[in-house]
C-alpha cells in the first residue's frame, strides 16, 4: 500500500520501498506543473518505448475523480492503463501520487469480445442480476431505437412492454436461480413504442461480477410475418379447394337439373317422329326440336367438359371403334356445311390398314369436330382437307388427324394463346364469330389426356394447319356398328324379353314404355327403388333400366339388393342417370349394376344396350336402304335357319368365326361368299345380312350355336 | 503563477487517440468548464493521435486523454478525463469569473 502521510522526501523505510520498487502497478508522482518527480520501475516499463528516465519529464497533471482508463501511445503499439490518483505532500508542495495498472490485456479481450458482439446477426444485451443493460452492440441499438448511452445502465424491462414485464421478473428470476440456456419468445418494445415479437436466447455469463445473463435478442418481425402469410395462403387454398369442390357438385347438379327436362324433351320428340300419322312438315319441325335439344346439351356438355379438365377429373373410357366409321361421320358432317359456304372439302384416309381401334372415340371425335368446325368458320373461300393416318411409331400406333384450312390464319402470337381457356384469338374475324372459347382449350386437354397432344402451324391470311395426334391400341376386331336403320321389332324369340323401367319422373317412364312397347317389349315400370324390388320379386325382368336417384329407396341401393338375391345374379341391370360427372358414372360402374345409361340417350344407343345385353336381334325398318339404290335387294325380314346353318362345314364355320373376332370384313365377305357357293343360301343372306350391319356379337352368337349339334 | 487577467485568448487542445468513453467525457468537461470560467474568447481543437501518430511524440504526449493549455504561456498539461474541475480549474490556472 501506499503510504498517504506526507513525505517530504522519497520513502526510506526500507518496507515501503520495496513494496514500491516490486510493485506490479506504476508509480507516478508527478507535481501540480505536470511534470514526473518519481516513477517506480512498473511506471517506467509502461512507457518502456518512450523513455527509460521518465523523471523531470512534464506528463501532465491526472484530473481524475477515481479510475480512469487511459492510453498509452508507444509508438506503434499502445497499452491500456487504469488510472487512479491521490493528493500527498511531496517536497513540500502538493503532487499527485498517481498509480498505473495495465489493462491492455482486459481491453484487448473486451474489444475481441465487442467485435464478436457486433458481428453477431441479433441483438445482443447483457445485463446482471438487478436488471441493469451492462453492455449492448450496434444491433440493439437499430432494433430497439436507442442509442447505446440510452441504454447502458437503464433496466432491461425498458426494452419490454409493460403489460410484459411482470413476467420477465419471473423469467429472470428463474433464469437466476438456476442459471441455463433457455429460450424465450415475447414481444419486444422500440423507443417508438412499436411492439415486435421477439425470439429471446438466454446464455449465462460467468465473470468476475457474478453470473449475468447473455441475451441474444431476434427480431422475428419477419418470419412471423411470412408465417402468418403462408398460414392465409394455406388458408386460401383450402377455400379454392372447397370452391372447386362446390363448383363440381354445382355442374353435377346442373347436369342432373338440366339433362332430366330435356329428357323428356329428345324423348318425346323421337317418340313423335315415330307416329305415321304426323305429317312431313310436323317431322321437319320436330327434327329441329331434336336438334335445338342436342345443341344445347353439346352447349352444357362443353361447359361441363372445361370444368372438368381444369378439375381434373375427366377420365377416359376407350372402345373399339372404326376409325373409317368415324371418318364418315365427320365427311358427313362437314362435307355438306363446307360445300355450302362454297369450300372445298377434301379427306384423305392413309396409312397402316387398320379399321378398328381400342380408344375414347367420343374424345377423338370431339377434338375432330371442333377443329373442322372451327375450319370451316374462319375459311372464307379456297378448301379444307382432313387427313387421318394410322402409323406406327416408337413401337406404338398413332392416330393422326391434320385438318388444313386457307383461312384468315392465326398470328405467331395468337398461337399460344388459342389453347388457353377464356382467351380468344384477337383477330377481329375470330372475335366476331363470338362463342364459349373453350373449344380449342377443351381439344388440348382432351388431347393431352389421351395421352398426345395438339398443335398448330399457321400464316395469317394464308391458312392454318391443325394437328392431333393420339395414341391408340390396334382393336381386335370384336366391334359392332349400330344398325343406321331404325328397329321396329325384335327377331325370332317365343316370348317378349321383359324390361322393367325403375324411374321417379313419370314422363321419363311413359316414353321409354312407348318406346320399348313399340319395338316388342314386355314392360313394367316402377317410380322408386322399393316399388322396383317389389315388381323384380313378381315379374323377375330381364334386364331393369334404374334411375341412379330417386326417392324412397334409390336406384344403386335396389340394385345391390337385387344383386346379393341369387335371383338378381340372372337379372341385367343398368343404371340411368342424368348425372354425367365422370367419377359418378365409376361410382355406379362400382356398384352392381352391369352397365351404365346416361339420360337423355339417343333410342338407339339405348336399344343396342338391350341387344346387347339380352342377345337380340332386331328388324329394321331401312328407311335409308330403301333410298340407296335398290340393287342390293331387299330380302325383308331374315329369319335365322339353324338347320341349314349347322350343315355348313366346321371349317368354313371355324373360319368365319376367326373373321368375324378379327373385324376382317373383306375376309368375312368371302367366306360369305364361300357359303353362297355350298348351297346355303338362306344362311349366307342371313350372315350377310349381319356382317353388313357389323353385328359381329350376333354372327359370333350364331356360328357358336351352328357348331352345337 | 500568472496573475494575468488579461482577455487574451484561450487556445487549448485535446489530445486523444480514438474517441474513447473517457474522450469523450474528458471533451465534455473541458467545454462545460470553458462555457463556464472562460469568456467565450477561446478555443478547444480535438487532435486524434491516431490520426496523427506522429504527434505523439513532437508534442511530448505520455497519456491521452491530454489536455494541453497551448496559450496563453507557459504551455500546462493536464491527463484524464477532466472529470474533477478543482484540479482543471488550477492545473490550468483558470481563475472563476466571479472569482478572486
Amino acid at each position: 500500500m501506499i503510504n498517504q502521510s506526507p513525505h517530504r522526501t522519497a520513502p526510506n523505510s526500507d518496507l515501503a520501498w520495496r513494496v514500491i520498487e516490486n510493485s506490479v502497478d506504476g508509480l507516478l508522482v508527478i507535481d501540480s506543473d505536470g511534470v514526473v518527480q518519481f516513477a517506480n520501475p512498473a511506471a517506467a516499463a509502461l512507457f518502456a518505448g518512450r523513455t527509460q528516465k521518465l523523471i523531470g519529464f512534464q506528463v501532465g497533471a491526472p484530473a481524475i475523480s477515481g479510475a480512469v482508463e487511459l492510453i498509452l501511445p508507444r509508438g506503434d503499439s499502445i497499452r491500456y492503463v487504469e488510472m487512479r490518483s491521490t493528493e500527498i505532500e511531496w517536497e513540500g508542495s502538493t503532487a499527485s501520487l498517481a498509480s498505473l495498472r495495465d489493462i491492455t490485456e482486459n481491453k484487448r479481450a473486451e474489444v475481441q469480445f465487442q467485435r464478436l458482439l457486433e458481428a453477431a446477426p441479433d441483438a445482443i444485451v447483457v445485463s446482471n442480476r438487478a436488471g441493469a443493460i451492462l453492455l449492448v452492440n450496434t444491433q440493439t441499438e437499430n432494433t430497439f431505437g436507442y442509442s447505446r448511452d440510452e441504454l447502458l445502465g437503464q433496466r432491461f424491462a425498458m426494452l419490454i412492454p409493460e403489460s410484459d414485464r411482470p413476467a420477465y421478473s419471473v423469467i429472470r428470476e428463474a433464469y437466476f436461480a438456476d442459471p441455463q440456456r433457455r429460450m424465450v419468445e415475447r414481444f419486444g418494445l422500440r423507443k417508438n413504442g412499436q411492439l415486435f415479437p421477439m425470439e429471446v436466447a438466454l446464455t449465462p455469463l460467468e465473470t468476475e461480477e457474478g453470473t449475468l445473463m447473455f441475451s441474444t435478442v431476434r427480431d422475428v418481425t419477419e418470419r412471423k410475418n411470412a408465417e402468418e402469410r403462408s398460414r392465409q395462403l394455406e388458408v386460401m387454398a383450402a377455400e379454392a379447394q372447397a370452391a372447386n369442390k362446390a363448383k363440381s357438385m354445382f355442374l353435377s347438379t346442373m347436369s342432373h337439373e338440366i339433362r332430366t327436362p330435356m329428357n323428356a324433351i329428345m324423348g318425346y320428340s323421337q317418340l313423335l317422329l315415330r307416329d305415321a300419322t304426323l305429317g312431313a312438315d310436323a317431322k321437319e319441325k320436330l327434327k329441329i326440336v331434336n336438334r335445338s335439344g342436342e345443341h344445347l346439351l353439346n352447349m352444357i356438355d362443353d361447359i361441363l367438359d372445361m370444368a372438368k379438365i381444369e378439375a381434373g377429373r375427366m377420365h377416359l373410357t376407350p372402345r373399339l371403334f372404326d376409325v373409317r366409321g368415324l371418318v364418315r361421320d365427320l365427311d358427313a358432317m362437314f362435307r355438306l356445311r363446307a360445300e355450302s359456304n362454297g369450300l372445298q372439302f377434301e379427306v384423305i384416309v392413309s396409312g397402316e390398314p387398320i379399321d378398328y381401334v381400342l380408344a375414347d372415340e367420343g374424345k377423338i371425335r370431339q377434338v375432330m369436330i371442333n377443329l373442322l368446325g372451327n375450319a370451316v368458320k374462319f375459311t372464307r373461300s379456297g378448301g379444307i382437307i382432313l387427313r387421318v393416318q394410322l402409323n406406327y411409331r416408337e413401337e406404338r400406333l398413332w392416330l393422326s388427324a391434320q385438318v388444313q384450312d386457307s383461312g384468315i390464319g392465326i398470328t405467331a402470337e395468337e398461337q399460344n394463346k388459342i389453347f388457353q381457356p377464356f382467351v380468344q384469338g384477337q383477330t377481329g374475324q375470330r372475335v366476331r364469330h363470338g362463342g364459349t372459347g373453350l373449344g380449342l382449350a377443351i381439344s388440348r386437354g382432351v388431347a393431352q389426356l389421351l395421352g398426345g397432344g395438339i398443335g398448330v402451324s399457321s400464316t395469317p391470311g394464308v391458312g392454318s394447319l391443325f394437328r392431333l395426334e393420339v395414341p391408340v391400341e390396334r382393336g381386335d376386331g370384336r366391334a359392332f356398328r349400330p344398325h343406321p336403320g331404325r328397329v321396329i321389332g325384335i327377331l325370332a324369340g317365343a316370348e317378349p324379353p321383359r324390361v322393367l323401367i325403375a324411374d321417379d319422373v313419370a314422363d321419363n317412364r311413359e316414353w321409354l314404355n312407348a318406346l320399348l312397347a313399340t319395338v316388342g317389349f314386355a314392360v313394367r315400370t316402377a317410380e322408386n327403388g322399393e316399388a322396383a324390388m317389389r315388381v323384380w320379386e313378381e315379374w323377375a325382368p330381364d334386364l331393369i333400366l334404374m334411375d341412379v336417384h330417386m326417392p324412397v329407396m334409390d336406384g344403386l341401393q335396389a340394385t345391390r339388393q337385387i344383386k346379393s338375391d341369387p335371383r338378381g345374379k340372372s337379372t341385367v341391370v343398368i343404371a340411368v342417370t342424368a348425372d354425367v360427372m365422370d367419377d359418378h358414372r365409376r361410382l355406379i360402374l362400382a356398384s352392381d349394376a352391369d352397365d351404365f345409361l346416361s339420360k337423355p340417350c339417343p333410342e338407339s344407343e339405348l336399344l343396342e344396350k338391350l341387344r346387347t345385353h339380352l342377345r337380340l336381334v332386331y328388324i329394321y325398318d331401312d328407311e335409308e336402304a330403301a333410298v340407296a339404290p335398290p340393287s342390293e335387294g331387299n330380302p325383308g325380314p331374315i329369319e335365322p335357319d339353324l338347320d341349314s346353318l349347322r350343315k355348313l362345314p366346321p371349317a368354313l364355320v371355324k373360319e368365319l368365326r376367326a373373321a368375324t373376332r378379327s373385324g376382317n370384313k373383306a375376309l368375312l365377305d368371302e367366306l360369305i361368299a364361300a357359303v353362297a357357293e355350298t348351297g346355303g343360301a338362306q344362311s349366307a343372306g342371313f350372315l350377310r345380312h349381319l356382317a353388313d350391319g357389323y353385328e359381329y356379337d350376333n354372327l359370333v352368337h350364331f356360328l357358336e350355336l351352328a357348331c352345337r349339334p | 503563477m500568472s496573475q494575468d487577467q488579461s482577455p487574451e485568448k484561450w487556445i487549448l487542445y485535446l489530445y486523444i487517440a480514438g474517441m474513447t468513453r473517457t474522450a469523450e467525457r474528458a471533451l465534455a468537461n473541458i467545454q462545460k468548464i470553458c462555457q463556464e470560467h472562460l469568456d467565450g474568447d477561446y478555443s478547444i481543437e480535438v487532435i486524434d493521435l491516431l490520426q496523427h501518430p506522429s504527434l505523439a511524440e513532437d508534442r511530448q504526449i505520455f497519456a491521452v486523454p491530454t489536455l494541453v493549455r497551448q496559450l496563453p504561456s507557459p504551455l500546462r498539461k493536464l491527463i484524464g478525463d477532466l472529470a474533477d474541475s478543482e484540479k482543471v480549474l488550477l492545473g490550468l490556472d483558470m481563475h472563476p469569473v466571479v472569482g478572486k
